[in-house]
């Protein structure tokens, strides 16, 4: 049998909760049968490891989005096209169990509390469409239209050169830069 | 910080270390904050664009998540077994 040891879930992160629960359906097995010969021993039904399995398959997603972001090299860019992600992932689907929809809904409702009015946060737009793993397709459909309103309103800012060409404008940059 | 964490000192103190770190104010785009009340504040003293960290929205969306009916009995139970297996008092040698 293979020796894992049971990941001790505490308050402060809900990920430590996500690894409890990973390391108990793999441990399901080894601690149901411990539960025979050890009197003080936790039971853990057939049922219990089905919702655990569950859950953990909702929250698997989100974990990891949450390890690809906190990457030092990871950007501002990201946000936006994780966000939408991690909102397909939460759709209802019609298989789910009640715990399931009431998971899924909890977590995107408030996800989408927090994110309101993110489109006014013109960083997170620009930020996305100018990332060239990303562009203005990892945008919602809406959102495409605005990221090219401001990006247009940002270039027209920027003092463009006598003809008015942006070619010539970068190739000026670019000379000052090297 | 040896003072109260009101947004002015936050501010003061941020602006000290943007200064010390020879980086200057001017290079600074964004600000990446909590959305702690004092932080907003402080970001807003200092005349420099910020938002909420992504992945603290996230987190607390997920605690709001767990604690529903179902998945917070699962998560519990999850501990209460890592716990017993965890404390060495009960560790028996089972052999295979």
């Amino acid at each position: 049998m293979k020796q894992l040891s049971l990941v001790q879930s505490v308050e402060t992160r809900w990920n430590s909760a996500y690894y409890c629960l990973e390391s108990i359906i793999q441990n399901s097995g080894a601690i149901r049968l411990a539960a025979v010969s050890i009197k003080k021993c936790p039971t853990l039904s057939e049922v219990d490891v089905e919702v655990m399995e569950r859950v953990v398959e909702v929250l698997r997603p989100v974990e990891r989005v949450s390890k690809l972001l906190e990457s030092r090299a990871e950007a501002i860019s990201s946000v936006l096209p994780a966000y939408h992600t991690l909102k397909r992932c939460l759709l209802r689907d019609e298989l789910d169990g009640d715990e399931v929809v009431e998971l899924k809904e909890a977590v995107r409702k408030g996800l989408d509390n927090r994110m309101v009015d993110y489109v006014k946060e013109k960083f997170l737009l620009l930020a996305t469409a100018l990332d060239p793993r990303y562009k203005l397709q990892a945008l919602a459909v809406d959102d495409r239209v605005m990221a090219r309103a401001m990006l247009q309103f940002e270039l027209s800012r920027e003092e463009l050169p006598q003809d008015g060409n942006l070619t010539s404008l970068l190739c000026s940059q670019s000379s000052i830069n090297y | 910080m040896n003072c109260a964490h009101t947004g002015e000192e936050i501010a003061a103190a941020i602006e000290r270390a943007i200064d010390e770190s020879g980086i200057g104010k001017d290079k600074v785009h964004l600000v990446i904050r909590d959305a702690a009340s004092s932080m907003k504040k402080a970001c807003r003293l200092m005349g420099v664009e910020s938002w909420d960290c992504f992945l603290h929205k996230v987190n607390l969306s997920v605690e709001e998540g767990v604690r529903v009916a179902g998945v917070s009995e699962a998560i519990s139970k999850a501990k209460s077994i890592a716990q017993f297996f965890n404390s060495s008092s009960h560790t028996v040698e089972v052999s295979t």
